[in-house]
């Protein structure tokens, strides 16, 4: 009996561990994330409209089908990025995500009080590397700094009318994200 | 949970945008069954906007040939008592109706877009959240 109550304990452990790591490391590993497939709609640092969800195909999982999206897949390793979203009658909010979908800001357009949303997305690194002199005249500009050198800008437009829809959609195409300098 | 989202591949609404409250089953503790006529009735907390959707467990939309698949704020037909009643059935019917096509399962989340702030911190008091109850299973 003894013998086999040591190699049992220890299965038992290691097989404990396993789920452990597993469990852990499953966001970081799972290939279908929505980072991965808002990445296949095309190049980063670049606005992409979101098809419209339908029963038969939809880019993410659970969207809300009275907004019209688009996104910007970004990477800050090389430079920071400018967002600019105009603003629609109705609610418009721009949202960011970590490369491993984690909220980490949101705004929308009553919160920003303009007809444009005009920010810099950087990482903490970018924003201590700002001269001083441009930290004062940042003052009237919004500063997001990112968690990660990558991730997901998300902007969301409601649509009331179902008419409404085109002219909607025209003004969310001329949202961007460009890189600075 | 933030394992099970990542992998379902759904970026989740940031507090600053809005709050999300998903259903997948009854007052009473049993599933949201498609078969059902399913009730959602009473009043909402304040919001900008809000708006009911539903989904199967996959978190894709309903098929039906209306192309209904939720209702918001703004087209939904209110009772003079500022309370609101929205039916979730198979067959077609008046009123503020999402058809189910029949699933078996589905899920049901109410987005309060612009909604005050301490309201997701549940410092708040309790949210008026409609309730949930399912009759005449097929």
């Amino acid at each position: 009996m003894r013998t086999y109550t040591l190699p049992l304990i220890a299965g038992l452990v290691l097989g404990g561990l396993v789920h452990i790591v597993t469990t852990l490391t499953l966001p970081r590993v799972a290939s279908e994330d929505a980072y991965a497939r808002l990445a296949r709609l095309g190049p980063p640092n670049v606005v992409q409209l979101v098809p419209d969800s339908t029963p038969m195909q939809a880019v993410l999982p659970r969207m809300d089908p009275a907004f019209l999206s688009a996104v910007c897949v970004y990477d800050l390793s090389s430079a920071s990025l400018k967002v600019r979203v105009p603003t629609t009658p109705d609610y418009t909010s721009v949202s960011f995500y970590t490369r491993y979908g984690l909220a980490y800001y949101a705004l929308n357009d009553h919160a920003a009080g303009a007809r444009t949303i005009e920010l810099n997305l950087m990482t903490a690194a970018q924003r201590a590397a700002l001269p001083e002199d441009e930290e004062i005249t940042a003052a009237d500009r919004l500063i997001v700094e990112s968690p990660t050198a990558e991730g997901v800008v998300m902007i969301r437009v409601l649509v009331r009318e179902r008419g409404l829809r085109e002219a909607i959609r025209a003004r969310l195409a001329e949202a961007s994200c460009s890189p600075i300098g | 949970m933030r394992g099970r989202r990542s992998r379902a591949g759904e970026l989740p609404l940031g507090l600053g945008d809005g709050l999300a409250f998903i259903a997948t089953a009854d007052d009473s503790g049993t599933q949201l069954d498609g078969r059902c006529d399913i009730h959602i009735e009473g009043r909402l907390p304040l919001a900008r906007f809000w708006t009911l959707t539903v989904y199967d467990p996959r978190g894709r939309l309903i098929d039906n040939v209306a192309e209904r698949y939720g209702y918001n704020s703004a087209e939904v037909v209110w009772r003079p008592d500022a309370t609101m009643e929205i039916v979730l059935a198979p067959r077609a019917r008046g009123g503020n109706w999402i058809p189910t096509a029949g699933r078996d399962r589905l899920v049901a989340i109410l987005r309060l877009y612009d909604a005050p702030v301490g309201f997701g911190s549940r410092s708040g008091d309790n949210a008026d959240l409609p309730a949930i109850r399912q009759e005449f299973c097929q």
